[in-house]
Parts: C-alpha cells; structure tokens; sequence
C-alpha cells in the first residue's frame, strides 16, 4: 500500500465544496456552500486555513481575481482542485464507501 | 446592503497579524459578507476567530523553534544581568571620593566607563534579540512580543509585592513609588529595547523603505539614550548636580521616544515580507 497522508474531514468537506462550486469557488461560496449542506458553519478564517493548507499539499490551486468596490477594492481568489486533489477525493470516497460497506447490519448502527 | 462601513479596526488587526497580501482576500470576503447584512459583531467574530487560528497554526506548525527561541533568549539576558554586576562593579566603588573632585581626568574617564558599559549591556540584549530571531525567522513579531512578555513578566512579583506594601501601609507610599519607578524603568526600557531592537533586526531591508518620520523618532531616541546615560554617569560622580526627578524625567522621555519608535518599525517595509 502506498504511503501517503489523507486527507482530514474538514479538508474534505473544502475539497468538495471546491468541486461542486467549479469556477465559482472563492471564499464565501465555499463557506456558504459547506453551511448550506452540512448545516456547519465555519469561520471565514478557518476556510482560508484549509485552503492554505490544501494548497502546500498540492490539492488545490489559486488564482486572484479583479479587485471590486463592492469587496473594498479587494480582489477575489479563486480555488480549483489539481487533478491530484480530485485522484485524493476519488481514492477518499472509495476507502470510506469500503468501510461503510456491510456497517448497516451492525448493532447500533442506523440502516 | 448594510449602510454601515465594515470596522476598521478588525480589518487593520487582520492585516498586521496575516500580512495584507496574504489576507487581503479573506477581508474582501469579509467586506462583501458585511455588506449584504452581516453585524458588526459578526464581523469582529470572524477577525479575532481567524487571527486565534492563525497564530495557533503558527505555534502548532513551529512550536518547538518558537519555545527554542524564547528561552534562549531569556537564558541569554538572565547572564547579561547577573554578570553585568561582577563585570563593571569597580566603575561604581569609591563614587564618595571622587565626588569631592568630580572635575578631574579620573571622573571623566569613570563617566565615560559608565556610558561604554551601558552600551555594552543594550549591545548584548541586541545579540539575545537577534539569536531569538534568528532560531525563529517565520513569525519576528509574534516572538518578539513573547520574548519581551517572558523578561518582563521575572519582575512581576517583585513590583506586586511592592505594591501590595504600599497599600497596607500608607505611610510608605511615597518611597515605594519611588523604588517603584527605579525598578520600573529598567524593565520598560528593556522590554522596550528587546522590540525595538528587534523589529528592525527582523526588516527586510533595515534602512530602503524606512520613511522620514522613523528616522527622526529613532535619532531622538538614541540621542535620548546617549544623554540620558551620561547624565546619570555624570550625576554619580558629581560632576553635575543630578536631582531623582530629573533622573526619572530624562528616562520617561527616552522610553516615550522609544514607545514612538516600535509602532513605526512594527509596519513592515512596503516591500518587505516581514510578518
């Protein structure tokens, strides 16, 4: 098995919120996004320190955008996963479906 | 739309804790939130929250340098203070001999001696501060203001109980402010010292993009400094008469013009990375 480091469940739900927002994914789409499907709600900052570190790990990308009035004449950054964040997200949802697998007959485990 | 503008002050935190090109989306995202509805309150939650996770990521990230660093420099300055005594004890025996002849060769060369040795001991806070930065380079700031926080906080108890004397006996307040004040202004000036020393140890490039002002404030506090200490030289061996008030005067107007001088160096230079 290769050795490599997953990814944590925050980053996850970055990661995904990213996929899903496409060319759209700056920082409050995202938030608003991870607010809208998992009822949590993150700190603008804490987003931002995902992505940061999504980035060094080489999952995610950025660009900046033109700067607006609307925003304080602050331009906007724009995140895109990297084909290795979307291999990361796959490999991700293959090893929890096989955990999940079979889980359901358990004791105390909701069908 | 909010018809409020978005707190100046959370935006200004931000941007000294993160770096303005580094957080400048992040407030963007903020301002824009804000003006479709957010609260004041809201806005000052997302600010301090981001900068808590921000200075936590930092300590969790480089924990080991940052402890590293400060106690290092604390060890550094605890040797400074306890060999100063042992090293320059002789400048300051028979001061009551020479005070009958303080306009003499002898007295000036003592006067000079106790100015070089003043020099020396903020010298070598200046090579603790730079070892300090040195060990930790990623956050200068950040572990300045810890460094400067530890070797404040040794005198801490000795200043409560002071003041706890005071207080239970009236009758002394008078000279236990005074000793206050004369314990007080060592700490300050070396706290004080260690930022300002520091800050601009830590600016990249020292001098390019230093603006008039910083000049000024800085050659006031070091004329401030070189006054202040040869007047005290000068006050012990009795080449001038040498009052405690004006003593703690001139000292009050050298830490003030220090105090003016650490927020001019904490900006980082316009084209500097410093954070």
């Amino acid at each position: 098995m290769r050795n490599r480091e997953f990814v944590g469940q925050h980053e996850l739900l970055v990661m995904l919120a990213v996929l899903r927002l496409g060319r759209e994914a700056y920082g409050v789409p995202i938030a608003a996004e991870i607010a809208h499907k998992t009822g949590r709600e993150m700190l603008q900052g804490s987003v931002y320190a995902l992505l940061e570190r999504l980035e060094s790990k080489g999952f995610i990308s950025s660009k900046f955008g033109q700067a607006t009035p609307q925003r304080g004449g602050r331009a906007k950054r724009y995140f895109a996963l990297t084909a290795e964040g979307i291999r990361e997200v796959h490999e991700t949802q293959r090893a929890l479906e096989a955990l999940w697998q079979g889980l359901a007959r358990t004791a105390g485990a909701k069908p | 739309m909010n018809s409020k503008t978005a707190p100046r002050a959370a935006n200004w935190l931000l941007e000294r804790v993160g770096g303005r090109s580094r957080f400048d989306p992040l407030v963007g995202d903020l301002v824009e939130q804000f003006d479709q509805g957010r609260s004041q309150l809201w806005y000052w939650r997302q600010a301090v929250g981001t900068v808590a996770i921000d200075i936590g990521q930092a300590l969790r990230l480089h924990a080991v340098s940052f402890i590293a660093a400060v106690s290092a420099g604390c060890a550094l300055i605890w040797l400074v203070d306890a060999g100063y005594p042992y090293a320059f004890q002789p400048l300051h025996e028979n001061l009551a001999a020479l005070r009958q002849h303080p306009w003499t060769g002898q007295a000036a060369l003592r006067v000079a001696g106790m100015e070089m040795c003043d020099l020396l001991a903020d010298a070598l806070i200046c090579v603790a501060v730079w070892v300090v930065i040195r060990i930790h380079r990623s956050h200068p700031r950040a572990v300045l203001s810890v460094f400067a926080a530890a070797v404040t906080a040794r005198y801490l108890p000795g200043l409560a109980r002071l003041a706890l004397h005071a207080a239970i006996d009236p009758r002394f307040t008078g000279a236990l402010v005074s000793h206050h004040l004369h314990l007080m202004m060592p700490v300050a000036w070396q706290a004080l010292c260690i930022l300002a020393a520091g800050l601009w140890l830590a600016r990249r490039p020292r001098f390019r993009g230093s603006d008039r002002l910083t000049y000024l404030v800085a050659i006031l506090a070091a004329s401030l400094y070189l006054i202040g200490g040869l007047a005290r030289g000068a006050g012990l061996v009795g080449e001038i008469a040498y009052p405690l008030r004006a003593q703690y005067a001139l000292d009050i107007l050298n830490i003030a013009s220090v105090v003016c001088l650490v927020p001019f160096l904490w900006h980082p230079n316009p084209e500097g990375a410093v954070r």
